[in-house]
């Protein structure tokens, strides 16, 4: 096998949003359906940690956010409410460091530098992949300013090719009502086939929520003002694909080849949520926002050890910030703020002998621009290039087949800023050579078990976003990239228990030591309302992150997956030895995260129970009790039911069950709790949804 | 057949019992095994920071009261009482004695007959205290209809208070009954107040339409409340400090930097302006005839003692202020001539508040919380 295609494998099918997943035959009793983790990458695929997860629609009216929550060393930042603003971020690294694309193309785009996943449409998703390794963009995909050593994020759209038109409707707590519609459009001409696909979600809730907050001895119960969101949702794409007939493609002569166009949008209003502040609850914040992704690609397959790829992209997010009733209209605030971005990404990969090159080349072009009221004091229209030569290097020798490969990759960044700022040189300075190294090492692989070992380490460097660079009073112009080495031993072992039945054991656990210079950060510095952006010291440190899953079939017709997970993480804060906060373990982070997830199912009826579990955190820097957040667990569940209708007159390439309802519940015992201080969180929540597939 | 009938407290109970049970039995414990998770926290109220035995000494005991505002929409601004007699600084006072939070972004403080008046900003109140017991008389929240007023600073006149309130206006409190008598309109986002002579005096700094800041200062006669008119000085006036009667000393931060910040007299008789002169960043604070202000803070700074009555201004170094991480605020206490000034440090981290006697030697320093942004004396 090909190394640089092994070590692609998993992401290869983000380019083919409308091909299966895998190429198994799907089930009789549809397991991704009933929303089951399936972490992928056994060796030698993998380069680092790979999670793929199908998402239960069932379970939430953000079900992204609720499946990663089962994901190792993630961490959902969530300011609460369905409309509340949700960011992923890893190991201590902001949100600005996890980058996220829908089926390989780039999305939630924006100048503050990371993706807010409430607006996301989940309706239209159906699973994700998390890739939290060394190489984040092995087949042109995303953009050269996310280069950042973070996760990445694939959301997937659908790929069951027999679902041709579905609608849906789904109601809840909050005045939840979201209906969505799916189409899916094949044609077969020879060779080429011409795929397409179209999703659209409207979302809206009211929102308010009771909750109770301590305020010392006493309670304090009220209602949160977090209403009126809605938004709108679309995501499509079109491809054109010429592939071999599978017994056909060892003929070299003959080209596979793909090319299409990937397109999302997502337009908004909301009110914030703001800080439940004692004594004064009103928040009359709003954000209207409209983002759009579109980008072109294609990809050439030559033979099976030479592809070239190319995908180029265009991004814009529009916002409109609000506070006209704050103060009476005295401190009144009327922002607005408009991004736009041009990336071009191109690779070619080329193996020989078990030795393979995939030079890349990731172009990103920026551009913010103010409305005619911002209140920023910076209104010049400051613009990005950002070019970045990627070089990626594997090696497989031939006598250990599978078992073993060696990668490397090396890139850097070539940084325009304009207008020019001060220190650029010394910014372009500031941005040594990147990479990584890496090696697979398949140590058992038998008929029951096998066992794989991963060390990797990677240096990579996250740019300022434009709103830290430019926003407001707390921007700061002469930022430097923050930097972040890691280096991580993964440990993947699979037991199939029972082959034939499809029992197993999956047991993952990867350490890691990361160390994060110049960290990017808002802290006060004149005064409270004065906040400025500022690199801050040095954070380092240490963790573990455990993921086993087991899968059973219970009997003829039930099957039942339990999904585990455990993190437990010391990152601290190195910077200055005098000062208070030295030694400190990170605000927000948890020291401890885990949870556990049971599913069982059969033809019908698919129930599941997830539990979250987060230890204690810092709402600061500085490890006093003062500081302390405590801890939380949160119990969902959810039933599917799948009503056989029209069984007996079903077409074979029509969908197994055109009907299906399901019912959740979030945060079943009610739980008062907050995941950033003084933002409370709901408590319990009910979803219902009727899924119809037409044809 | 057995019927079983939770009312919805015992389903509470339930609830609670289940929570105990996932997170004492199971998880805990599954934790502990793993990692030994425990909190490793340090409660640092109450525990004032050894005296240098190098430092100077003083006989003076009254204690001072200290405002932490701690951050911008977190809850958790403190009050510390500082006690030099048994040598003790005890954060978390109003907490101790209320059995509640003081709120969000605590900004002043001041002692006014025998109550302690705290002005509590982002959540818009004033919290009376009982100055002997620190019982809590009445939390006076300050909106106008749902629309928070957020109230910035104290001062007082006869059975009056007036509270500067970022929504443009002055609300008066009648210290007596402790109800809000009137509200008068002001300019943009009133910060420093002050009462001299016949005048109440506001400066309205404008600061949450920054750059496009105010420089006005409104005159309010007294006892009457009518409005006599502004006063234009630079801009972005944000302090204002009672001088000789009928005057007042004002320090403008204009666009915050050190060039252009200023320090100008102002007579409120004549609605005029007496002097003006540019002077570096500088915190202040009055006490009888003088005022002491804290220049150049972030460079080389100097203490500048203002005899308000002969106008003189003598202006020198203490040495031991250049190891002020973040001076912040500055009381004065002109019986015994001792200088409080409060270092907020790096803004997140817990603060300390030092105390130097007339020639600027540094008698003590004690631990506060967050952002320690106003003091006052507690005689």
């Amino acid at each position: 096998m090909l190394l640089l295609s092994t070590l692609g494998s998993g992401v290869m099918g983000q380019q083919l949003p409308l091909m299966p997943d895998t190429g198994k035959p799907v089930q009789k009793l549809v397991i991704e359906s009933i929303g089951l983790a399936k972490p992928e990458g056994s060796a030698p695929h993998t380069v680092g940690n790979q999670y793929r997860l199908q998402l239960n629609q069932a379970s939430s009216t953000n079900p992204t956010t609720q499946a990663l929550f089962l994901v190792p060393g993630l961490q959902v930042r969530d300011y609460g409410g369905i409309g509340g603003l949700k960011a992923i971020s890893s190991r201590g690294l902001g949100a600005e460091h996890t980058q996220v694309s829908l089926n390989g193309m780039p999305i939630g785009g924006n100048s503050l530098g990371y993706t807010d996943f409430s607006l996301i449409p989940s309706a239209l998703l159906a699973s994700l992949m998390v890739s939290n390794g060394a190489v984040n963009n092995a087949r042109a995909e995303g953009t050269a300013s996310q280069h950042t050593g973070g996760p990445h994020i694939d959301l997937r759209t659908s790929t069951n090719s027999a679902t041709k038109l579905q609608v849906g409707l789904e109601a809840g707590s909050f005045g939840w009502l979201s209906p969505h519609a799916l189409g899916r459009l094949t044609h077969q001409v020879g060779s080429y086939q011409l795929r397409s696909h179209l999703g659209i979600q409207y979302q809206q809730a009211k929102g308010d929520y009771p909750f109770s907050y301590s305020i010392g001895n006493a309670v304090l119960k009220d209602t949160r003002t977090n209403s009126g969101l809605w938004s709108i949702g679309l995501a499509g794409g079109l491809m054109l694909d010429k592939t071999p007939k599978p017994d056909s493609f060892k003929d070299l002569k003959r080209l596979q080849c793909q090319v299409g166009i990937d397109y999302y949008f997502n337009q908004s209003m909301r009110q914030l949520p703001g800080a439940v502040v004692l004594y004064n609850l009103y928040s009359g914040q709003t954000l209207a926002q409209n983002q759009s992704s579109v980008s072109a690609f294609s990809k050439v397959v030559l033979n099976q050890g030479s592809s070239v790829h190319f995908r180029i992209t265009h991004q814009s997010d529009n916002t409109h910030y609000r506070d006209p009733a704050y103060l009476n209209g005295t401190g009144g605030v009327d922002n607005k703020y408009f991004w736009n971005s041009i990336s071009a990404s191109t690779s070619a990969d080329y193996t020989y002998n078990g030795l393979s090159l995939s030079p890349q080349l990731d172009l990103d072009l920026q551009y913010l621009g103010f409305g005619p009221s911002a209140t920023d004091s910076y209104q010049q229209s400051p613009k990005r290039t950002v070019l970045m030569p990627l070089i990626r290097m594997g090696y497989q020798p031939k006598w250990a087949a599978d078992g073993l490969g060696l990668f490397a990759t090396v890139s850097r960044w070539v940084l325009r800023e304009t207008p020019g700022r001060s220190d650029a040189e010394q910014m372009q300075q500031d941005l040594p050579t990147v990479g990584s190294i890496g090696l697979n090492a398949q140590i058992l692989d038998q008929e029951r078990l096998s066992l794989t070992i991963s060390p990797i380490s990677k240096w990579h460097n996250r740019l300022p976003t434009m709103a830290e660079l430019y926003y407001g009073q707390s921007a700061m112009r002469q930022l430097n990239p923050e930097k972040v080495w890691m280096t991580s031993l993964t440990t993947d072992l699979h037991i199939r228990c029972h082959p034939d039945r499809g029992n197993y054991v999956k047991l993952k656990a990867t350490t890691f030591y990361q160390r994060n210079q110049d960290k990017i950060i808002a802290i006060p510095t004149r005064d409270l309302f004065i906040w400025s952006i500022q690199n801050i010291g040095l954070a380092e440190g240490y963790g573990i992150e455990t993921f086993a899953e087991g899968n059973w079939q219970l009997s003829k017709n039930w099957l039942a997956h339990l999904t585990i997970s455990y993190t437990y993480q010391q990152l601290q804060d190195r910077s200055n030895p005098s000062s208070d906060n030295y030694g400190g373990q990170l605000p927000y982070l948890p020291v401890a995260t885990g949870g556990f997830k049971v599913e069982a199912g059969n033809k019908y009826i698919q129930l599941s129970w997830q539990t979250f579990i987060s230890s204690y955190r810092y709402s600061l820097a500085q490890n006093i009790r003062a500081n302390l957040l405590p801890g939380y667990v949160i119990n969902d569940c959810s039933l599917t039911y799948r009503f056989d209708v029209g069984a007996k007159n079903r077409h074979k390439d029509q969908p197994e069950s055109r009907f299906v309802a399901c019912l959740g519940v979030n945060n079943l015992i009610d739980t008062q709790y907050q995941v950033l201080q003084s933002f409370p969180m709901p408590g319990r929540q009910l979803k219902f949804g009727l899924m119809y597939n037409i044809f | 057949m057995v019927q079983i009938t939770l009312s919805p407290s015992k389903i509470m109970t339930l609830n609670i019992l289940y929570t105990r049970l996932i997170t004492r039995v199971l998880v805990l414990p599954a934790f502990t095994i793993l990692i030994g998770c425990s909190p490793k926290t340090a409660d640092q109220s109450g525990t004032p920071t050894p005296t240098n035995p190098n430092n100077a000494t003083s006989s003076d005991t009254t204690q001072v009261l200290v405002v932490n505002e701690g951050l911008f929409q977190r809850n958790n601004s403190t009050l510390t009482l500082i006690s030099p007699k048994a040598n003790t600084a005890v954060t978390d006072l109003f907490e101790l004695k209320t059995g509640l939070k003081l709120g969000d972004t605590g900004n002043d403080i001041a002692v006014y007959g025998n109550k302690i008046y705290v002005v509590v900003n982002v959540s818009s109140y004033v919290a009376v205290l009982e100055k002997s017991t620190y019982r809590l008389l009445r939390q006076i929240n300050l909106f106008s209809g749902s629309i928070a007023r957020q109230p910035r600073q104290i001062t007082f006149a006869g059975p009056r208070a007036f509270v500067s309130c970022f929504d443009g206006n002055v609300v008066v409190i009648d210290t007596n009954t402790l109800n809000q008598e009137t509200v008068l309109a002001a300019g943009r986002n009133p910060e420093g107040i002050c009462v001299s002579g016949d005048y109440m005096m506001v400066a309205n700094s404008g600061g949450l339409s920054a750059p496009n800041f105010d420089n006005r200062i409104s005159v309010f006669a007294l006892p009457t409340l009518n409005f006599l008119g502004n006063i234009t000085v630079d801009a972005n006036p944000t302090t204002i400090l009672a001088g000789q009667p009928n005057e007042a000393y004002v320090y403008a931060k204009a666009d915050y930097s050190a060039a252009n910040a200023s320090w100008t007299r102002i007579s409120a008789q004549s609605l005029s302006v007496l002097s003006r002169e540019v002077i570096p960043s500088a915190i202040s604070a009055a006490g009888g005839d003088t005022i002491i202000q804290l220049r150049s803070i972030q460079q080389n700074p100097t203490i500048a003692i203002i005899n308000t009555r002969t106008g003189t201004v003598s202006e020198t170094v203490w040495p031991v202020v250049k190891n002020i991480q973040s001076p912040y605020r500055l009381i004065y206490n002109n019986k015994s001539q001792e200088v409080w000034i409060s270092d907020s440090k790096d803004y997140v981290t817990t603060a300390q508040v030092w105390r130097f006697n007339k020639f600027g030697a540094l008698i003590n320093k004690y631990n506060a919380g967050l952002n320690p942004g106003a003091m006052t004396l507690l005689p």
